[in-house]
């Protein structure tokens, strides 16, 4: 009996950002159009792993989902004392990061789609990278998501169990437990503070509350869709980013939270794809 | 009746073993105030939960989740409506109160959720 492997390859890209060196892991499957895949806040790229063996999308894309440094396979580093300094991810960073990634890679115009930090991501690189990529889908993305309580989330007497039951508490109660408590799962696993210092940009640095309107969606066009379930980047929310866009688009995804690709695979598949179908329309 | 008398179900507290899990070493309460009527389960380690009716307030490693029994009445609905799924949604978006101990709160919010379902279980 042969091995019974999927169409996802994982390899390690080395990448430098901000003049410093990083070893950066990312799943690949499929070929066409580049589709870049952003993780949430304190997760990785397993989240994608559903997209990633959808047929549909792997026939017409190259879809890529990558670990941010310092989450998954991603290790911090070295240079850094990292150990010294509580870590934060910031928006200047992030946005070098993933144009130094689409650039190393040869990646003509692709198609960015991220998810909460990576939705919040996907609208500042149209607004700050005009025309990198030839469109931008922001899943749970927001012009501005402050928070509070952010100090419980690197608590040395609060265990990352929180962060995982504080995160299923963000799905639909619709969605399936299993794929629910997978997200819950991701979240038991990183680095303690990450979680934290990837807020520090969702909800502290990231505010497109006037900026917004500047973005140029004949450069780049911009897809907003969110989750009826998400209590953090509401669908108020989310609706009042894409109204502020010129030519942006807004879909609400009926039973679904804040991590659609994830809780409901099937559920996201049937919002997406549509998008997916109009970007490559347009060409 | 909003709350389902707990009192009646403490069997099924006491043999819940994600509750088990997510509880360890508590030792604690979670109150649930409805109006004036107070009922709150109440955490040793090494022991199952025990249902008291109390009018005390929340102690030093206790959490209260307070709503009127119409708020409680979606937060234990079958298929809740949005923000009513997670307690802490449910307090940033309507009029769900969380107190007592925010530590404790945090430490065991995976102990409160499932809590809450088990009430949401209780319901049907």
């Amino acid at each position: 009996m042969s091995p019974r492997f999927d169409g996802v390859t994982g390899r390690y890209l080395h990448l430098d950002v901000e003049r410093r060196a990083y070893r950066v892991y990312f799943e690949e499957a499929g070929r066409g159009v580049p589709l870049l895949l952003q993780h949430t806040a304190g997760s990785d790229a397993r989240q994608w792993r559903h997209l990633l063996e959808d047929p549909w999308l792997t026939e017409r894309f190259r879809v890529i989902a990558w670990d941010l440094p310092y989450h998954g396979k991603s290790l911090p580093p070295d240079g850094v004392r990292w150990w010294e300094e509580p870590y934060r991810l910031k928006l200047a960073f992030f946005l070098e990061f993933i144009e130094r990634f689409a650039n190393e890679l040869a990646l003509e115009r692709p198609v960015f789609a991220g998810c909460s930090m990576g939705g919040h991501i996907a609208v500042d690189l149209a607004r700050f990278r005009p025309g990198l990529c030839r469109a931008v889908i922001g899943i749970e993305a927001a012009s501005r998501t402050p928070a509070t309580g952010l100090e419980w989330l690197d608590h040395p007497r609060v265990s990352n169990e929180m962060k995982a039951a504080l995160m299923v508490g963000l799905t639909s109660p619709t969605s399936p437990e299993a794929r629910r408590r997978e997200v819950g799962w991701g979240y038991s696993q990183g680095a303690p503070g990450v979680f934290r210092g990837d807020l520090a940009f969702y909800a502290e640095e990231h505010d497109l509350t006037s900026e917004a309107a500047a973005i140029d969606t004949r450069r780049t066009s911009v897809y907003v869709l969110s989750g009826e379930y998400d209590w953090s980047a509401t669908p108020a929310l989310s609706r009042a980013l894409a109204d502020a866009i010129p030519g942006a688009e807004f879909v609400l995804m009926r039973g679904l939270g804040h991590f659609p690709m994830a809780e409901n695979p099937e559920g996201f598949r049937a919002h997406l794809v549509p998008v997916l179908e109009k970007i490559l329309a347009r060409g | 009746m909003a709350l389902p008398d707990l009192a009646a179900h403490a069997e099924r507290f006491a043999s819940d073993r994600e509750l088990a899990l997510a509880s360890r070493f508590w030792h604690g309460a979670l109150h649930l105030p409805v109006g004036s009527t107070r009922s709150a389960l109440c955490f040793e380690p090494g022991r199952p939960p025990r249902i008291e009716s109390s009018t005390a307030p929340a102690g030093a490693r206790d959490v209260e989740i307070s709503a009127d029994a119409a708020e409680w009445e979606k937060l234990l609905a079958p298929t809740p409506q949005a923000f009513y799924q997670d307690v802490f949604g449910a307090a940033l978006h309507h009029p769900v109160s969380l107190g007592g101990d925010f530590e404790t709160l945090y430490a065991y919010y995976p102990a409160i959720r499932r809590v809450i379902e088990l009430l949401r279980e209780a319901r049907r």
